[in-house]
């Protein structure tokens, strides 16, 4: 591996980080200078409130004072260009400022508390999910790559098309309607049970929150692996090389899983950080279906309550892992595929 | 014979009907013989190759005749046993297109050494040290085993897949055009190195290719295909030293530029080769003739030993 | 011209022989067809209009499972006078027949009349129970001005009424206690001639357990209504958004393909800044911030989908470039446009057909998605919407799949039609492009 390629590739993911975020402060600043007015004069007036024996005057003259140290503190005073950079700044530093309604699970009030609790769950769920679908997507599409055209083959390429306008939340909700109304086979959504499970348990009651959306995400996921994977390989199968290979006597399983999926392995992969960015993309709000407590239902949540920095810091979180997404699907690839090494 | 081949047969099963690919051919091969394929390109050779080693795919089949390696019989064997005991233990095979033939995410030593393990059940080293012999043999340098093919030249290529086809000592190499996307200087210098190592080894070889002049440098003896049969079989010295008696050799022959002689114009084949779904009747090569005559498009010729050695599919040579 | 219809039909013929094609293509026929004949399909016909409007729903059962799910239960009805008599002047008498069969009672009969009540009306109601004999609500002054409304189950009178045959049952299902025939009688006493003529029309909605094709929701809506109204957003939708991404994706792709140089790599610098950005997640927040509406959703994914295809389009444009009449025409002076235009764009073009059928299914789920978390435009109907509204009045637990299911298959198959179709397309496409 190409150490300078490496970090190269990392610095220009980080540059693009930066740009998109500058372009979100473009969009959004304007209605988060509105929040971060409103919640200065709450705190002012929090702070009024303490205020004992002061006349009137005092009184207006402390909330000028205050309000005029305030802005200048969060450059609401600054010109609307600067503010942005501020914005910028800001975010990418992780500092979203207050919830306006929110309260993480600890009870902070900073927005940051709030998505990076959800964060690990999130990735919890949507990794096991990309294993399971990438696992049984590989090993399918290989198989039907062996016999095109057989039903097994036809019937994967006819699941991967319907699972394409199949939205992941509405299955949840019918598989929710089948598995946890009708049959009361799984629990109905959260993570944990209450009360909380202690030792082995824990673990265990976590994972059977987890069966449903996972079931869910895996039913919907694997088709389209399957068809990608069997496409790489039925072309990569007609290649001489393989000729060359059986030629040589090496026995099928050997020609398969040998050289024909170390060779497609570069787009192989790519497909699996590609589905990953596909479920940071759209299968997200997958999560307020089952309630489960990560960045996806934090959209909802902030958006019931209007929460417009839970709401910006969770897209900029959620920006940012999706880059990471992007960052290491180029290195993988560079790893995977010896002709890019010499490229570079 | 080392090999023999009975009227062989191979058929393609497409959509829209039967291709006769190969359509009842004879030939044989003694040890350290080096055999010639040549014909336009379609006309069956390299589906011969492929035939004896038993890797026709789908939608294609052995339809009929018989192909023997040493005495035995290849279609009596099952698939476990063909991979094992025949293919690359006793024949082996350089490929049409060989820039293509290495797995590009594979190093040149890890194929090699896949290969002599997976047949010999050698220890890695033993076999990596057989590869880097083989790899001198062809003579490149012993690193060449740590580097991706990317890596490599055309013709440094074109040795690494040589010297996998030697890896297990087989008696038989089919090089199926060996040479043919290679520049002309590469190309002299695998030939001549096809020529020593079957000195050294004491290789048969069938050399498959369009290309006559080559032919005339490396092979024994020739056959000529066409539209999936055998129009005519001789040694060297018939085809090349007089007059060949097939009008399509001769034709063959007048369109081939060559190395030694000053050819004034170069000869070309009018009209195409045949449709393989609905063959001409009676000599299939008649459309293109120039001496055909009414039983030429009637009855097909048989292939008729006109001289020791020398046999002639043609109602004109009788 | 003679060309182009000879290419049609050769296309066609290779489209014909690919079955999943033929199957989408046929969905997306029906589909068409649905939309053509929405009026005649409505079985409300301001469903487009008013699907948030309360008030046109109210005559209809909520959460009513569609009538061949219910069988043995009663389903919505509208009860027309089968006899209208005058006895003296101002003095009118109407009789309803009702025919109860069902193992459970309606959920209310109410009476309307769409006509101004006149004032000092009075009305007295009575219904005559089979084998059990008839019960009487005394007569009632109606309220004046408006039209005449009045549901039985929510009306005191009848409530006491009901109490005293069986006070331990709840109102409807004492009425309806005994199954048979039920014959009920109002009698109407006003002072207003025209009203006398009005009150013909006079009816009875029974608000059964179950209503037509597909139910009702908890918002008292006909959800057949809805699912077919929502068919037109749903091709809009797809088709907007696929015809315009691919075309700026190609017209992307090429412009940076067949430039080259710093023009083609800025151009890719503006891709992967607009790969990197999660999309959902910003229509997100934009749609929350900024008033979501139909057409600002479908710009903002024609704003980012085109990202997904004008990769290829640029590899197939590189190798385009390097064809020899390309070069020809530049030898000829045609302007670039011209280049792009009329030698790239052609060739591409069933390329695009392709790309844009395989994108509609994602358009479509996006924009079900944003609905569903309620930021969908509020002014028309689409599936996503149905489904956001039964995700938060609680469907799923209530296990009201007629509210769920139907929204959710008919996104699936239309996304399934033209996948389908962009499938065969392609099938036929992909060959052509290598050969290039």
């Amino acid at each position: 591996m190409n150490w300078r390629y490496v970090a190269r590739r990392i610095l220009a993911g980080f540059l693009i980080y930066v740009l998109i975020i500058f372009i979100y402060s473009c969009i959004f600043n304007a209605v988060l200078e509105e929040t971060a007015r409103a919640n200065i004069e709450e705190q002012i007036m929090q702070e009024m409130m303490g205020l004992r024996n002061v006349t009137p005057e005092q009184m207006a003259n402390y909330r000028e004072n205050r309000r005029a140290e305030l802005y200048d503190r969060y450059h609401l005073n600054e010109p609307v260009f600067q503010r942005i950079i501020w914005r910028t700044i800001d975010t990418i530093t992780f500092n979203y400022g207050r919830a306006t309604s929110m309260r993480s699970a600890s009870q902070s009030q900073e927005a940051r508390d709030i998505v990076f609790e959800a964060l690990p769950n999130s990735i919890l769920l949507f990794t096991t999910d990309i294993l399971i679908s990438f696992t049984i997507g590989l090993f399918l599409g290989l198989k039907n790559a062996q016999k095109p055209g057989s039903l097994t083959d036809r019937s994967t390429s006819i699941g991967a098309l319907v699972s394409m306008g199949l939205p992941s939340w509405w299955l949840g909700m019918v598989f929710m309607m089948i598995f946890c109304y009708t049959f009361k086979i799984f629990p109905t959504g959260g993570i944990h049970s209450v009360p909380l499970p202690q030792g082995i348990y824990y673990y265990l009651d976590i994972l059977y929150h987890m069966a449903l959306p996972l079931i869910t995400l895996v039913v919907i996921g694997f088709w389209g692996n399957a068809y990608i994977v069997r496409n790489l390989a039925v072309s990569a199968l007609q290649e001489d090389f393989v000729t060359s290979a059986r030629a040589r006597g090496l026995p099928e399983r050997k020609v398969l899983y040998g050289h024909t999926l170390r060779t497609i392995s570069p787009a192989v992969m790519t497909m699996g950080v590609l589905m990953l960015l596909g479920s940071i993309g759209g299968n997200l709000i997958f999560e307020g279906i089952f309630s489960w407590p990560g960045l996806g239902r934090v959209y909802w949540v902030a958006l019931q309550q209007n929460d417009i920095p839970v709401l910006v810091a969770d897209l900029s979180i959620t920006t940012g892992i999706f880059i990471m997404g992007v960052v290491f699907l180029d290195l993988i690839y560079g790893f995977l595929d010896p002709r890019i090494k010499a490229g570079d | 014979m080392m090999l023999d081949v009975k009227d062989l047969r191979v058929y393609f099963y497409t959509r829209n009907g039967v291709v006769h690919a190969v359509d009842g051919i004879n030939f044989g091969i003694k040890k350290g013989e080096t055999l010639g394929i040549v014909g336009e390109s379609g006309c069956g050779k390299t589906t011969t190759g492929m035939a004896i080693m038993n890797m026709i795919s789908r939608p294609g089949k052995i339809a009929g005749g018989s192909i023997s390696i040493d005495g035995r019989e290849i279609s009596s064997l099952t698939e476990t046993a063909m991979r094992k005991e025949i293919r690359w233990k006793k024949v082996s095979m350089v490929f049409q297109g060989a820039m293509n033939c290495l797995t590009p995410t594979y190093t040149v030593g890890k194929q090699m050494v896949e290969t002599i393990v997976y047949h010999t059940r050698m220890e890695e080293e033993e076999a990596l040290e057989i590869a880097k012999k083989y790899l001198a043999h062809v003579g490149l340098k012993e690193d060449v085993v740590r580097r991706y093919p990317h890596e490599l030249s055309g013709g440094m290529k074109q040795r690494v897949v040589i010297a996998t086809a030697l890896l297990l000592e087989p008696e038989l190499v089919i090089c199926d055009e060996p040479t043919t996307a290679l520049d002309v200087i590469v190309q002299a210098q695998i030939i001549n190195l096809l020529k020593r190592l079957k000195k050294e080894l004491n290789l048969s070889y069938i050399f498959i290719t369009h290309d006559l002049s080559i032919e005339a440098e490396v092979a024994d003896r020739l056959v000529v295909m066409y539209a999936g049969k055998i129009v005519e079989l001789g040694t060297n010295e018939h085809i090349y030293g007089k007059e060949p008696m097939h009008p399509y050799t001769q034709k063959l022959l007048a369109s081939t530029p060559r190395l030694r002689e000053k050819v004034d114009e170069l000869d070309f084949i009018p009209g195409t080769p045949p449709d393989l779904l609905n063959p001409p009747s009676g000599c299939r090569f008649h459309p293109r003739c120039p001496y055909a005559f009414d039983r030429c498009r009637e009855e097909e010729p048989d292939l008729i030993e006109i001289e020791e050695g020398h046999r002639v599919a043609c109602w004109r040579v009788r | 011209m003679r060309d182009v219809f000879e290419g049609i039909k050769e296309f066609w013929k290779e489209f014909r022989r690919i079955k999943s094609g033929m199957v989408g293509l046929i969905l997306l026929i029906i589909f068409v067809l649905i939309v053509i004949f929405e009026p005649f399909l409505l079985a409300y016909p301001e469903t487009n209009e008013r699907w948030n409007d309360i008030t046109y729903w109210q005559d209809l059962p909520m959460n009513a499972p569609p009538v061949w799910a219910a069988r043995g239960y009663p389903a919505s009805e509208t009860l027309k006078p089968v006899d209208f008599s005058t006895e003296g002047t101002y003095l009118d008498s109407l009789d309803f027949v009702y025919n109860f069969d069902y193992s459970a009672p309606p959920d209310d009969l109410i009476i309307a009349l769409d006509y101004p009540v006149p004032p000092s009306t009075f009305l007295s109601i009575s219904i005559e129970i089979p084998g059990k004999g008839t019960i009487t609500i005394p007569s009632k002054q109606l309220p004046y001005g408006t039209s005449l409304r009045i549901p039985l189950a929510r009306d005191s009178d009848f409530r006491n009424a009901m109490r005293a045959i069986d006070p331990y049952k709840n109102q409807m299902d004492a009425l309806f206690s005994q199954k048979g025939e039920y014959r009920i009688n109002f009698l109407f006493v006003h002072n207003d001639a025209e009203f006398h003529e009005a009150l013909k029309d006079v009816r009875i909605n029974v608000l059964g357990k179950a209503h037509g094709l597909l139910g009702t929701d908890a918002y008292r809506r006909d959800l057949w209504s809805g699912v077919v109204a929502g068919m037109k957003w749903a091709l809009i939708i797809g088709v907007v958004t696929a015809v315009i991404t691919v075309l700026i994706g190609v017209f992307f792709g090429i412009t940076s393909a067949y430039f080259g140089g710093w023009i083609d790599a800025s151009m890719q610098r503006v891709y992967e800044v607009v790969v990197s950005m999660p999309l959902f997640p910003l229509m997100i927040v934009i749609a929350a911030i900024y008033e979501s509406s139909i057409w600002l959703i479908i710009l903002l994914m024609c704003l980012f989908f085109w990202a997904g295809i004008q990769k290829t389009v640029r590899a197939i444009g590189l190798q385009i470039k390097e064809e020899t009449f390309i070069e020809a025409s530049e030898g000829f002076g045609a302007s670039s446009r011209w280049i792009l235009l009329k030698h790239m764009f052609p060739l591409l073009l069933p390329y695009a057909l392709a790309e844009m059928a395989l994108m509609v299914p994602s358009a479509i789920v996006y924009e079900a998605s944003l609905s569903l978390i309620g930021l969908g435009d509020s002014t028309i109907v689409t599936w996503g919407q149905i489904l956001g509204a039964a995700q938060i009045s609680g469907a799923v637990i209530n296990n009201l799949w007629w509210w769920v299911l139907p929204p959710g298959i008919a996104i699936v198959l239309v996304g399934m039609s033209f996948a389908f179709i962009g499938f065969a397309l392609d099938t036929i496409v992909a060959p052509r492009l290598r050969t290039l």
